[in-house]
């Protein structure tokens, strides 16, 4: 059975190199995706309850042309920013 | 360098620290796969993904055992993933027979090699992890007890059990 052990099954070429190097790149990129993916989410809840809380605010308090404009442009702006974003894959820059 | 400077610098995102820790274990949980799995391709592609899982999770890893220790678990967990996913694990025997061996002697060390892990994979699973881990990897007892959640009378049965019918299927 000592022929199993680890010294002879390297000796015997039975254990190959495994490019550690390029797991770990591997692993960065898995955790790169996933920390973008978390952010759009984060990004998106953000927005839609943003968007939401300001109609609730309007509806209480009334709102003139110049607020619901500024707020269309607010919406419009976030949306094209959300939207870039979640195309970008989740880059800022 | 220690192992607990550098699993403290790997947990930090340090990856010179992780490559470093890995390069010097998974030499180690290779062996211990081959001679689970008794498939040498099935052991490269085990070990390969719980390295993977291992470079994610190192955060996870608050070192109560040793980094090997914690490497066999994830390649154990991958490998009853696998397991259950496949069912059988057939051994392929080509890639037993590519492996070099020059001269007589080393013809004659070829045939028991291949028996010695084809007698392994006679063995149940807990038994050959039990006598795989103490026999080859220097375990004790205790540790042993501890990996599989049971009493120490049950490790050191299992491992005498083992050694007994490996004494019986070698002779």
């Amino acid at each position: 059975m000592d022929l199993l052990d680890d010294r002879n099954l390297e000796e015997l070429g039975v254990i190959k190199e495994i490019d550690t190097l390029e797991i770990i790149r591997k692993a960065n990129e898995i955790k790169e995706k996933k920390d973008r993916k978390v952010m759009i989410i984060f990004l998106s809840i953000a927005t839609v309850f943003s968007m939401i809380t300001q109609v609730v605010f309007f509806r209480f308090f009334g709102v003139n042309k110049i607020q619901l404009i500024a707020m269309a442009i607010y919406m419009m702006v976030m949306c094209v920013v959300l939207g870039l974003f979640c195309v970008r894959g989740g880059e800022i820059v | 360098m220690g192992e607990e400077e550098l699993l403290n610098k790997a947990r930090d995102g340090d990856k010179w620290a992780l490559n470093i820790l890995i390069q010097n274990n998974y030499k180690s949980l290779y062996g211990f796969l081959i001679k689970l799995t008794g498939d040498i391709d099935l052991a490269e592609d085990i070990t390969q993904e719980a390295l993977l899982k291992v470079s994610l999770n190192i955060n996870k890893f608050r070192g109560e055992c040793k980094f090997i220790t914690y490497l066999i678990q994830i390649g154990l967990n991958v490998y009853k993933n696998h397991v259950r996913k496949k069912k059988v694990v057939i051994v392929n025997e080509e890639q037993l027979h590519n492996i070099n061996y020059n001269g007589e002697s080393h013809m004659v060390n070829s045939i028991e090699f291949k028996e010695a892990l084809k007698h392994l994979q006679d063995m149940p699973y807990e038994k050959r992890v039990s006598f795989i881990l103490k026999h080859y990897y220097g375990y004790s007892i205790e540790e042993i007890s501890k990996f599989f959640n049971v009493a120490e009378g049950t490790t050191k049965s299992r491992i005498h059990n083992t050694i007994k019918k490996l004494r019986e299927l070698m002779s």
